[in-house]
């Protein structure tokens, strides 16, 4: 029987504590998943309006700041060629995953392709240009979602998308795609995440007979609608026959959940996040509050095995956020748009690489998290891949080239980490692209593709980055 | 990247041929030399998808390219929706927004389900058909008769009302089926299955048609489905009593049965609703009460004032859309608003003795109706400074619904802060030098320079930084050009062809939900012309609206096959 002890409060960096739950059982665990081999799981996190380069990708020992070249469509970072390390040292941006150093693998020298600007963020995971007309949404089904068809099949939700001031809607703020056109929102307030994952694990073990009635009902009801919608697809029009499918997708989706529920019945139910309650989304002043909340519960989701596929998006790329917690005075949107040879380029850029340090030490805590949680003769952090991405690499330029890309973690040894690989940027060799690094990363979840979203987006190959 | 040829009025039909210079002006933009032409780029970005191949200048009239897919209620139909239909407490609802096209939340292409919003809505049904129980006699009107007879009854009952429409017998068989099942239970329980069911129903969620041929042999909606589209275009809610009544009696089938009910309709006070949701979307007013300032820059400016600027809004465009005097011109060139107390004090007007919004006159003759509501200003200005860019845009393309392209990639694109030694224009005119920047910027700086009387914050100033102001501005590539100063501009915009042109084809996207085709072009030149040439409330679009044949028909070829 294990039992893990969970820290009792989240100190968030206001000084505010959060109650989370003290206790958290996995005995109850259907035991499928450790029969099993342990199952994977990604998460992609996305932050927003550009980093620091020069803070952001680290260094060899000793080694003197990088001489930056700011022209938009080049802009080095620490060198041209093709390179790999296993001897670095985390600038700023990186400090806060010292603890994990042997854990990431940044990747640089990956340039987007057609990203437009501030919409390319939406595009990060499908591989496809952003389009410009405005009548049009676009899309095409991101890698979160390809990985959660594939491996999210026996959890209640084949994935989840978590915002920290962001829904996930919006031509500056969608990231996951169920298809094109069809974006995923992402819930911005722990507490109906809260609700909406954990609200029907029951709160203690026993009597699960009203649980089972509710599954019941729900089941006849969705039922009944599917059935409505065949009915009506048979006499509809083409563009009609597509809503309906939509529809009908959807309902399936969910009435699949009830059937997985049981899964997740012996999960003991942690206690609501102490925040809010919130009208809407919640107020940017309580972001760190709710930013640990949040991955909190994304972290708990994977214990309970209530999904193994999550985005975790901080910002977005159209949004007015400030970090009044990081006594940052300045809108992180107009900090983006300082330029190398502005005046208050220095102090900007200070803010600006505190922002990314901050960003980091959620992806630090994340980690943290999964490694404190038993599966195996490990963690479930063994067997976990993060992916971390930025909208955009100058947000000065709007530029998409050698953007900011980490990974972290090797998704069950799929991925060799501790390394800091470089991709050329000589004019022989073509340049990588954002879609090469997607495609390799399918690929350790089973999804034996060469390419993802369009294929013209490929430049090379990436099995660089594989053990 | 983006091609010259995508900067264009979004509406091809609005399109004069462009100058020949326009195109060399502008090819600095992209780099790319296009050829001037006069024909209109065929097939480019910003056309309006269109199925319907048609030649340029024969375009068909009448509904045929009438298209729209069936429509899912937007959040706010479904919660008015639900709000109506069931006399309980509604529970709080946590819906992801609707994808906006052009705008516009009620887009039917774009509308779509998604498994995050089917849980929600079989959530919300759940705990709906709960509270709706607690009275299960007053829900379903059985008394203490529970047997099938009475269950039956309250099927048909509340299924009509649901679904808008009759059920059929197989219909109210199977719900039938779902209540037994429940009864096993008890009566109550029985009754919330129905509930929960007709909630989460594909015949609720969406709003169904599927036509009657006419005797002209075109298909219409039937008397039922013409009852949901006047009271969601309406009331944005489901139909009330008397317009079941009609439909039931068969008395939605004429131009003139319609337009009474319309008219019947547009006398409540929840006609106000959709019209404020219109404009909402249209002119982007969304943020207006979240904008923030630098308080160095814009002393006085706080979250009351941008709250009250919020309401301002609002109320001026209910008295421009509903008042007897209010009418296209007036939108664009009225100096009357609407302030409480704070706001009052905040632009030096006579305060009123309460704190609700009363009307007043603005004495300066800067003003330009809608255009320079204070809120407007605020929002479409950075935090330190005014944005003759965000302005010039808003106009090009809220107003004269022009497309622009985004900013490109790899760019600086935000103007230096200031510094007090040049105004904002000097700025604007230096930062965008560059020809590659200017290419574009024309189409929309010189515009937003008109507004330069109005600070970041939405108060009238004199000068900038003891400088004088110049508000000369033009709008290129229009039928306005020169003009100096907002309300110039706002008299030359409302008698201009492209300025009305661009509100009657807003009018249709939101009434139908969806953009407009080649075949709209009658419905829109009338709405224009009435926007032009009367001194009619712009009330009287919604009657023109309902009396299109895009409203009283469906198209015969995307009828459903029965």
């Amino acid at each position: 029987m294990k039992i893990f002890a969970r820290r009792q409060f989240l100190r968030g960096t206001a000084g505010a504590t959060i109650a989370l739950p003290s206790l958290i059982s996995l005995t109850g665990r259907s035991g499928r998943a450790q029969a099993a081999q342990s199952p994977k799981r990604f998460i992609a996190m996305a932050t927003v309006l550009g980093s620091y380069p020069e803070r952001f990708w680290p260094r060899a020992p000793g080694a003197q700041p990088f001489a930056p070249d700011y022209r938009p469509s080049r802009h080095y970072a620490t060198g041209t060629g093709d390179g790999e390390t296993t001897d670095f040292e985390l600038q700023e941006i990186g400090k806060p995953l010292e603890p994990h150093k042997r854990d990431l693998i940044y990747v640089e020298g990956l340039d987007r392709i057609n990203s437009s600007g501030h919409g390319g963020y939406c595009n990060l995971l499908t591989g496809v240009a952003s389009p410009v007309p405005k009548e049009e949404i676009g899309g095409a089904t991101s890698l979160d979602q390809l990985i959660a068809r594939k491996i999210g099949n026996d959890t209640k939700f084949s994935s989840l998308q978590i915002g920290v001031q962001n829904s996930g809607t919006g031509k500056y703020a969608c990231l996951s795609w169920y298809a094109e056109g069809k974006p995923a929102p992402a819930e911005p307030n722990p507490l109906e995440l809260y609700k909406r994952v954990f609200g029907e694990v029951p709160d203690s073990k026993g009597d699960n007979s009203a649980l089972e009635a509710m599954i019941a009902r729900r089941k006849s009801v969705l039922d009944a609608a599917m059935t409505q919608a065949k009915d009506l697809q048979q006499k509809s029009s083409a563009a009609d026959k597509a809503k309906l499918e939509n529809y009908f997708d959807s309902i399936r989706q969910v009435e699949m959940r009830l059937t997985r529920m049981n899964n997740s019945l012996g999960c003991s139910k942690p206690e609501a996040p102490a925040l809010g309650p919130y009208k809407r989304e919640p107020p940017v002043e309580d972001t760190p509050e709710v930013a640990q909340a949040q991955l909190e519960l994304l972290t708990l989701a994977f214990a309970c095995d209530l999904t193994r596929v999550a985005t975790f998006q901080i910002g977005h790329e159209g949004s007015n956020m400030t970090y009044p917690w990081l006594q940052v005075p300045i809108r992180h949107h107009d900090l983006s748009h300082t330029k190398p040879d502005a005046a208050d380029y220095k102090r900007n850029y200070d803010y600006i690489a505190a922002i990314g340090n901050w960003h980091a030490q959620q992806l630090a805590a994340i980690i943290a998290r999964l490694k404190q949680m038993p599966e195996g003769e490990g963690s479930i952090w063994d067997n976990t891949l993060v992916l971390w991405m930025n909208g955009l690499t100058w947000g000065c330029f709007h530029s998409d080239v050698q953007l900011p890309v980490m990974l972290a973690g090797s998704a069950g040894g799929h991925f060799k980490t501790g390394r800091h690989l470089r991709f050329s940027r000589e004019k022989d060799t073509p340049i990588a692209t954002t879609n090469d690094l997607l495609a390799q990363i399918q690929k350790a979840y089973g999804i034996n593709e060469a390419t993802i979203g369009n294929p013209s987006f490929h430049r090379r190959a990436m099995d660089r980055l594989v053990g | 990247m983006y091609a010259v040829s995508e900067i264009r009025p979004a509406s091809r039909a609005a399109l004069p041929p462009a100058p020949a210079m326009l195109f060399l002006v502008l090819s600095g933009c992209s780099g790319i030399i296009s050829t001037p032409s006069d024909e209109p780029p065929q097939g480019g970005p910003n056309d309006p998808p269109s199925n319907v191949q048609t030649p340029v200048g024969e375009a068909p009239e009448g509904p045929e390219g009438n298209n729209t897919p069936i429509r899912r209620l937007t959040n706010e139909e479904y919660k008015r929706t639900l709000a109506d239909l069931l006399d309980i407490e509604m529970p709080s609802m946590n819906l992801p927004p609707e994808e906006e096209v052009r705008g516009f939340k009620n887009n039917a292409a774009a509308l779509s389900f998604s498994p995050v919003l089917a849980e929600q809505h079989l959530l919300i049904a759940e705990e709906i058909s709960k509270r709706a129980v607690v009275n299960v006699a007053k829900l379903t009107g059985c008394g203490s008769e529970h047997d099938e007879a009475c269950a039956e009854n309250f099927i048909t009952k509340l299924g009509q009302r649901a679904w808008r429409r009759p059920l059929a017998q197989a219909e109210k068989d199977a719900l039938l089926v779902l209540f037994q099942e429940g009864a096993k239970t008890n009566f109550a329980e029985g009754a919330r299955l129905i509930v929960q069911a007709l909630l989460v129903s594909p015949h609720f969620e969406y709003r169904m048609e599927q036509g009657e041929v006419a005797g002209d042999g075109r298909m219409r909606p039937t008397s039922w489905e013409m009852a949901s589209r006047l009271s969601y275009l309406l009331w944005g809610s489901m139909p009330d009593g008397e317009l079941f009544q009609a439909a039931r009696d068969n008395l939605l089938v004429s131009k003139e049965q319609v337009l009474a009910q319309a008219e019947r309709l547009l006398k409540s006070p929840r006609a106000h609703v959709p019209t404020q949701e219109f404009f909402k979307q249209w002119l982007a007013l969304e943020g207006v009460q979240s904008v923030t300032k630098e308080t160095k820059a814009f002393a006085g400016f706080n979250t009351a004032v941008a709250e009250a600027q919020d309401k301002e809004i609002a109320a001026f465009l209910e008295d421009a859309f509903w008042s007897e005097a209010g009418n296209f011109k007036s939108l664009f060139t009225s100096r009357d608003t609407f302030v409480n107390k704070g706001l009052a004090k905040y632009y030096g007007l006579p305060e009123p003795s309460s704190d609700a919004f009363e009307k007043r006159s603005f004495a300066d003759d800067q003003r330009a109706g809608i255009l320079t509501m204070g809120g407007l200003m605020a929002k479409l200005a950075a935090p330190d400074q005014t944005s003759p860019t965000l302005r010039g845009v808003f106009v090009r393309e809220r107003v004269l619904c022009f497309d622009l392209p985004p900013p490109p990639v790899s760019v600086d694109n935000v103007l230096p802060s200031p510094t007090g030694a040049t105004t904002t224009r000097q700025r604007a005119n230096d930062h965008q030098s560059d020809p590659a920047c200017s290419a574009c910027h024309v189409m929309f700086d010189p515009i937003g320079f008109g507004f330069e009387r109005f600070d970041g914050a939405g108060r009238l100033r004199d000068a900038e930084n003891g400088k004088p102001i110049d508000d000369s501005g033009e709008v290129i590539e229009s039928g306005i050009g020169k003009f100096k100063g907002a309300a110039d501009l706002g008299r030359k915009l409302a008698a201009d062809e492209g300025a009305a042109r661009c509100l009657a084809t807003n009018v249709l996207r939101f009434a139908l939900g969806r953009l407009e085709t080649d075949h709209d072009n009658k419905a829109i030149s009338s709405m224009k012309d009435m926007l032009l040439a009367s001194d009619k409330p712009l009330s009287a679009l919604l009657p023109t609206i309902v009396q299109s044949d895009q409203f009283l028909f469906r198209s015969p070829s995307k009828g459903v096959q029965q």
